[in-house]
């Protein structure tokens, strides 16, 4: 199986990744793996990819969970159908309770099975690549290329202020 | 996350922002259709309807002046730098702080055609329900509210201004003095604003349906003030951006947005927890407010209306990201709430004093336009002269960065 | 004020992880597990005898164990406030203190949830309540306020877990990367493959602003809920439409005082001082004040309308509530709920870690005072004065309510020594945030 072309760099300070990043998008290098000790949601402008649709789903979980609420409880009144002070078995605002708390509760589920899916998260090791100084104080990035692109990407990076840079050429089959 | 903001010698020589003659000339003509309007209905055979505009939109009016007060000095006392120029914005509704008083004192001579109470056997609730302590405690304490108001606005303005000349040695020992005085007077106003608001509620709309009560009434009313405030904020800073010389990030209009759905949720919840509480007891002397409003039309369909675009409406809109980031759509929810805000004013007033009304009053709205037209002409001359960041600010900034 | 590395985060959290326990945790996990088998024991005895051995008889048929219920679900609001509502506002100094305050929310409610089970005497015939399809056709009544409560409070335990959990997910490979032998399986398999890449951050980042604006309305509903398994009666004292805010704005204050009663030791104990400082339980007394201040105004307006509403039951439960045989409780509530945090307004007090420990106590006793004098007075004192009587806990009862905090502490120090206390992910983010902008 071949593997593909990349540089691998590591980043000891966020001005030098953030001024890496720049570099990157100024020369439309898109195909890349970021990885960073937090979240940075203020370079969501740089990063390749923004969207997520762990919003929409949970939206839809939260939909759900709401329809389920009153469905379950207008149900069952209307099940036992009993007339209470000449009013209409099934009463809308004390079901607003129940509703809202299956949307919360739908809701909150999906968002977390979600993320799990779509960041492609599981109950196993880190692949062997890893490197675990990124979850302490380095940042990283992997750019994806042609092989010979791999030596101006590399001193990009280290223009940039890479504290250490890695070429891997793609192997045969 | 700060938002950029011109530098100090840039601020000094900017002010006071120059106000458009139209500005002046809209605020003239708005007051004189308001006072024509209930000039003209004030001197008819039955006054009534006048007094009960004037009601209504006294109490929206005010409170959109007090809420945006009490978010100016929420803002200070939180000491978020991101909130500055809204703080400024806020404190321009000082002017109409002092109207509210004067309007106060208008609305003593046509009480007998709003308060039922006026003539009527309260028993041992006369102590407390009375013309005279009523007007005393209530006009009291809206003149309390302007006054320690204006100590606020001028302790803060003297400093902006004057310390924008100064070194930076001798501005540190006076800024921290004006430090702790803005803070006492700030705490103060918060607290007076609650108990202000909450009597306003209790007198003014809840006393409308005679025997009728709610504790969470005052609460409510003083929380609409508060959203209809900071909607006022909004629309304010997103119309007059360029005016202010300010510069606001996508960042900030979430953070403005993310609080008026805070509180779109707070006023869903309060008027929720009220509907809930008297639904299920059924008790008479609870359900003689809610049933003009769910039984009787045009009630019924109004306020069903009012639920979803006063309250549930606005929170949907909000919970879109992109709704908050970007000005436009922010202000047109924002002006959503506020026209809303100021219907749902009329309707806790309306259905209590006339629950087999037909129609809607024109009046109301006209007089309406006169408070407007107040609003614009004391705001505009405050909001020429506010800066919209001082030395204050930067200081609590440099004491934020150092925690780092 | 020093700057902190970022691996410093890492070092400085993650030793208590990885630290031998001293003899000193064993003997408090050995004491607090004797305070359990205690209430266990106690618990077996009142189902052996009957509820009897409970003090609560006609007319206060609801005692110490729906206070304890109430009081405990009030301690958790303050961690879904600071990791959730504060997560929303951007406020910076929430990261070195949501965490601890996630999993009190936790530990809470799982006491609270005991409560219910406990105070029902015959607890096995509890999954009645359970909204399932049953050949019988029998579903709970969803108008009934207890059946609101079973689904708040189910809810809020599951949307707690969640959120505390989600939230730890980079925290666990931390601890992972940091951990050898089973420990780091178990690490491991927690943190789900965590590598810090950006798609996982994108995700992450999104389902935690999920979740965060949907725990924020929940931490408002679900103590609300609770309000209304009083406010939708009809006793004087119960039948009010302020309950709701009340309550949520009184767990908050009960909330906020347990965080402070909290970190001041554990900051201690596990060397955490550099990054639980002062200025964050500064901020956290700084809240107090706002809620002691909603407390105050909801003590001032209820006897004012209870008076204003001319109900002459209303009146006589008012005045029976601040001159009668509970009066020391209310008076005390009012003193400890709203006069002593006010001192919290005194820069002096609010950077002192006596005082703030001394008003938070006062607060969280307050606070269960609060409870009691709402609970048992009104079912003490109601319409008919035939049906009028007062109640006094058992030993049983004070011996469940010792036993609860034991349980609460228990599992609270278990997790102090197994998961990072704080947030390191979130730490790091506050401390990088301004050089992130100043690089763009």
């Amino acid at each position: 199986m071949s593997e593909r072309s990349r540089v691998e760099s590591v980043f000891g300070d966020v001005p030098s990744f953030v001024a890496a990043l720049k570099r990157l998008r100024e020369e439309g290098l898109r195909d890349l793996e970021i990885y960073s000790p937090v979240g940075l949601q203020g370079l969501r402008g740089l990063m390749p990819k923004t969207g997520s649709p762990v919003r929409f789903i949970t939206l839809a979980g939260a939909i759900v969970g709401a329809a389920l609420g009153f469905w379950m409880c207008i149900g069952s009144a209307l099940l036992y159908g009993l007339i209470v002070g000449g009013k209409w078995p099934a009463g809308y605002l004390p079901y607003c309770v129940i509703g809202f708390e299956l949307t919360v509760l739908f809701g909150g589920l999906t968002a977390l099975f979600a993320m799990v899916a779509a960041a492609r998260l599981g109950p196993r090791p880190p692949e062997a690549e890893y490197d675990p100084r990124f979850q302490v104080d380095k940042f990283g990035i992997t750019v994806f290329c042609q092989t010979e692109q791999l030596t101006p990407v590399d001193q990009l990076l280290r223009g940039a202020g890479a504290q250490e840079v890695h070429e891997h050429r793609a192997t045969e089959e | 996350m700060s938002i950029e903001q011109p530098r100090n010698d840039e601020l000094t020589q900017a002010l006071p922002r120059r106000v458009p003659a139209w500005v002046y000339g809209l605020g003239i003509a708005s007051v004189a259709v308001g006072g024509a309007s209930f000039g003209a209905a004030v001197s008819a055979p039955d006054p009534a309807p006048a007094w009960r505009a004037l009601l209504v939109n006294f109490l929206f009016w005010s409170s959109v002046a007090q809420g945006a007060f009490t978010w100016a000095v929420t803002f200070r006392l939180s000491r978020t730098t991101w909130s500055a120029p809204f703080e400024r914005i806020g404190q321009s509704a000082l002017g109409f702080l002092g109207v509210s008083v004067l309007v106060f004192i208008a609305l003593f001579f046509g009480r007998q055609f709003y308060l039922p109470w006026v003539h009527a056997d309260l028993g041992d609730r006369s102590k407390w329900l009375n013309v005279p302590f009523v007007f005393l405690r209530d006009g009291i304490g809206l003149l309390a509210m302007f006054l320690l108001a204006a100590a606020f606005v001028r302790a803060r303005l003297n400093d902006d201004v004057r310390q924008m000349n100064d070194s930076d040695e001798a501005a540190d020992g006076r800024l921290r003095r004006r430090d702790r005085q803005l803070s006492l007077l700030g705490v103060s106003l918060a607290l007076l604003y609650a108990v202000v608001a909450t009597l306003i509620g209790f007198d003014l709309v809840m006393s409308l349906v005679p025997g009728w009560f709610s504790a969470l009434f005052g609460w409510y009313y003083l929380i609409g003030g508060l959203y209809a405030g900071m909607a006022a904020l909004v629309i304010t800073a997103i119309v007059l951006q360029r005016w202010l010389g300010l510069t606001i990030r996508r960042q900030q209009f979430q953070d403005l947005g993310n609080l008026l759905m805070a509180f779109a949720m707070v006023m869903t919840y309060f008027f929720f927890a009220q509907a809930l509480t008297i639904w299920y007891e059924n008790l008479p002397t609870e359900t003689v407010f809610a049933i003009p409003r769910i039984h009787l039309q045009p009630w019924r369909t109004l306020s069903w209306v009012a639920v979803w675009v006063c309250f549930l409406g606005p929170f949907c809109l909000l919970v879109v990201r992109e709704m908050k980031e970007n000005p436009r759509t922010l202000a047109a929810v924002a002006s959503l709430v506020f026209a809303a805000m100021w219907f749902e004013r009329y309707l806790l007033v309306a259905p209590s004093l006339a629950p087999k009304a037909s129609g809607f009053p024109i009046l109301v709205p006209l007089v309406g336009v006169g408070f407007f037209g107040m609003l614009i002409l004391t705001a505009a001359p405050l909001l020429a002269r506010l800066p919209m960041f001082g030395r204050l600010d930067a200081q609590v900034r440099r004491e934020r960065e150092a925690w780092q | 004020m020093s700057e902190i590395a970022l691996r410093e985060f890492n070092r400085e959290i993650l030793r208590a992880l990885f630290s031998k326990p001293s003899r000193a945790y064993w003997g408090m996990v050995a004491l607090l597990s004797v305070g359990i088998a205690w209430g266990a024991f106690c618990w077996a005895y009142q189902i052996s005898r009957g509820m009897g051995v409970a003090g609560i008889a006609h007319p206060v048929g609801w005692g110490t164990y729906i206070v304890n219920f109430v009081f405990w679900i009030g301690i958790g609001h303050a961690g879904t406030l600071i990791s959730a509502i504060l997560y929303l506002f951007r406020v910076r100094w929430r990261s070195a203190v949501c965490r601890s305050a996630e999993a009190m929310t936790v530990f809470a409610v799982m006491t609270a949830g005991l409560f219910p089970l406990i105070h029902l005497g015959r607890v096995w015939v509890f999954w009645f309540i359970l909204p399932y399809p049953n050949q019988r056709h029998l579903w709970p009544n969803f108008k009934s306020p207890l059946v609101w409560d079973v689904v708040a409070v189910t809810t809020y335990l599951i949307i707690s877990i969640t959120f505390w959990y989600a939230g730890m997910i980079p925290d666990l490979a931390a601890a992972r990367d940091s951990a050898t032998g089973r420990r780091r399986k178990i690490y491991q398999l927690l943190a789900l493959g965590w590598t810090s890449e950006h798609g996982q951050w994108r995700h992450y980042l999104r389902a935690y602003m999920c979740l965060a604006a949907l725990a924020t309305p929940l931490v408002i509903s679900v103590h609300s809920v609770v309000s209304f398994d009083f406010a939708m009666s009809l006793l004087p004292g119960w039948h009010t439409t302020i309950f709701a805010p009340y309550f949520v704005a009184g767990a908050i204050h009960s909330g906020l005082a347990m965080v402070i009663v909290l970190l001041i030791p554990m900051r201690s104990l596990l060397n955490l001082k550099r990054i639980i400082q002062m200025r964050h339980l500064e901020q956290a007394a700084l809240l107090m004040v706002l809620t002691g201040a909603i407390l105050g105004y909801t003590y001032a307006v209820e006897p004012f309308i209870a008076w204003y509403s001319g109900d002459v039951f209303e009146r006589q439960f008012s005045a029976w509530r601040a001159f009668g045989p509970y009066a020391w409780a209310y008076w005390c509530t009012m003193l400890f709920n709203v006069v002593a945090p006010a001192f919290f307004a005194l820069k002096w007090a609010r950077t002192r870690l006596v005082p703030m420990f001394v008003i938070s106590v006062l607060v969280t006793v307050g606070m269960w005072l609060e409870r009691f004098v709402i609970i048992v007075d009104s079912l003490a004192h109601d319409f008919v004065p035939h049906n009028w009587g007062l109640y006094r806990p058992t030993w049983v009862e004070i011996s469940i309510t010792a036993a609860s905090l034991c349980w609460f502490l228990f599992w609270f120090f278990l997790y102090s020594k197994h998961l990072p206390v704080v947030s390191i992910a979130e730490s790091k983010e506050s401390r990088l945030e301004e050089t992130v902008e100043a690089a763009l």
